[in-house]
């Protein structure tokens, strides 16, 4: 059990070092959630009033929180499995198991997006006129949606294999549900029940609204989570190559 | 790092007439183009995102009749449509504008190896760029194809050609940023801003049921959707937007050009 959590350690500590010791990468994590939660928040700003289509005034900049964390980290999970192909087949020939190296990048996306979250609540603090109920069960909230992308990217990434195509198939994921999830545009179908950003922005809206993150939306996002990871898990596998 | 512009032996630069270059510079596009086409993965995506994309959107929003007021060639026309025809009009450009800017992001960054082969055998700068950009357009081309077949489910615009126009534009706008961003980003911050830049802009901030601050008519893909939803629901289009996109299209082609151009 030792032996797994030191290679544990050893595989993440690597992948965080060499996604922080890219300039860009940095300046992503500090730039980016900024610029999406203002544009989000003058995007949707641009609706108050339509009728049909008058969104909850704080939910520019809580969609905005929630997919600048969510989409980050589902671009890692892609670029994690589809880049880091080599240096994780090195890592089996080193003696790690198939499980170990997903579990790896799994935990470094986990990592990554946290610090992702904390930066999008940061600003979100800083910049919006709204005071959190509950500023810890904000995090998590937005630690389940970067949860939840990061797998999705793992399982896009490790279903179609390429950076550009994977990219392509995420964007167009998230672009449906960003808008979807945060009730921008109005629906007639049962799909914006399933999308995977549902269920965290509830949870997002309840922690800052009222300082409460409810139980059975607490529940489905586990389980949404959940099944993503077996999915994750079993397309790796079925691969038969590296994670 | 400089590029002589003598050939080496065994090189392509066989002359330095018109025609030499052209013939340079389709080879070189037509290379290219192979590259894209040998990968069945992009190839299909081109097709079924962009059809999935502006299907799906106008299969899910409610089936209700709104009122629009859009740009016509002599003001604006008031007029009566659905919501998916509206959303479909809206989406269709935001298709091309994300695939465009992706791909562009990633071939120009997919291509440096190669530019640089071909600039040390001789090719010119402008020839090598004019090659990068006619695959793009030729991407462009195929998604605004499949776009305009996807939204006819949902509407037949007024003015078909000037629809097809609005939507190369839009797609030819964001392939010049997603080649420009792709010369000074990494792929993480690139698509991250391709993903939000298209999708701010032209569903959100162009959208003719909003009331956008004045600084969203600076944007690029202000006069492409204006312009797609004229000729969507107008009986006169309003066509000037058509010269201010194409103006935006050209700025942008050049900004990124010089950028291709100094990282060279």
């Amino acid at each position: 059990m030792t032996d797994v959590a030191n290679r544990q350690g050893v595989a993440v500590g690597a992948a965080i070092r060499s996604f922080f010791r890219e300039p860009t990468n940095l300046a992503l994590l500090v730039v980016l959630p900024p610029v999406v939660i203002v544009g989000f928040d003058l995007a949707l700003e641009a609706f108050v009033g339509v009728p049909g289509m008058d969104p909850d005034p704080a939910a520019g900049e809580l969609g905005g929180t929630l997919f600048a964390t969510a989409f980050l980290a589902g671009l890692l999970g892609v670029f994690q499995v589809v880049g880091a192909a080599g240096p994780d087949r090195r890592l089996v020939v080193c003696g790690y198991r198939r499980w170990e190296v997903l579990l790896a990048r799994v935990l470094t996306i986990v990592l990554v997006g946290a610090a992702v979250a904390l930066v999008a609540f940061a600003t979100f603090f800083v910049l919006s006129d709204i005071e959190p109920a509950s500023p810890v069960r904000a995090v998590l909230a937005l630690i389940a949606a970067a949860v939840t992308y990061g797998l999705l990217g793992v399982i896009v990434g490790a279903l179609i294999g390429r950076e550009l195509e994977g990219s392509l198939v995420l964007v167009f994921l998230a672009d449906l549900d960003s808008f979807l999830a945060v009730g921008a545009i109005p629906v007639d179908t049962w799909i914006d029940e399933y999308l995977p950003l549902v269920r965290p922005y509830v949870l997002l809206e309840s922690a800052i609204h009222d300082g409460t993150l409810p139980v059975g939306d607490v529940l489905e996002a586990t389980l949404y989570a959940l099944v993503l990871l077996v999915l994750a898990l079993g397309i790796v596998s079925l691969r038969g190559e590296s994670p | 790092m400089s590029h002589d512009r003598t050939p080496r032996e065994g090189g392509t630069d066989s002359g330095n007439g018109p025609r030499a270059t052209l013939e340079r510079t389709w080879t070189a596009t037509v290379v290219g183009g192979r590259d894209v086409l040998r990968d069945p993965v992009l190839v299909g995506l081109l097709v079924v995102l962009p059809a999935y994309f502006v299907g799906v959107w106008g299969w899910i929003v409610p089936d209700e009749e709104i009122a629009l007021e859009v740009a016509a060639g002599n003001g604006t026309e008031d007029v009566i449509a659905t919501f998916p025809e509206l959303i479909g009009a809206v989406i269709a450009p935001v298709t091309g504008a994300l695939v465009a800017g992706i791909a562009a992001l990633f071939l120009v960054q997919r291509s440096r190896a190669v530019d640089s082969r071909l600039l040390a055998v001789g090719y010119r700068r402008l020839e090598v760029l004019a090659a990068r950009f006619g695959v793009l357009a030729a991407v462009a081309a195929v998604v605004v194809a499949v776009s305009t077949a996807a939204l006819a489910i949902h509407l037949v615009p007024e003015n078909p050609v000037w629809y097809v126009l609005a939507l190369a534009l839009a797609a030819g706008t964001y392939g010049a940023i997603g080649a420009a961003i792709g010369t000074v980003l990494g792929r993480t911050a690139g698509v991250y801003l391709l993903l939000f830049a298209p999708m701010l802009d032209v569903v959100i901030l162009q959208n003719p049921l909003a009331d956008p601050p004045g600084w969203a008519g600076w944007l690029p893909g202000h006069h492409a959707t204006e312009l797609a939803a004229s000729a969507a629901f107008a009986t006169d289009v309003a066509s000037s937007h058509a010269g201010w996109a194409l103006g935006y299209l050209a700025a942008v082609a050049l900004v990124a050009a010089v950028a291709a151009i100094l990282r060279w």
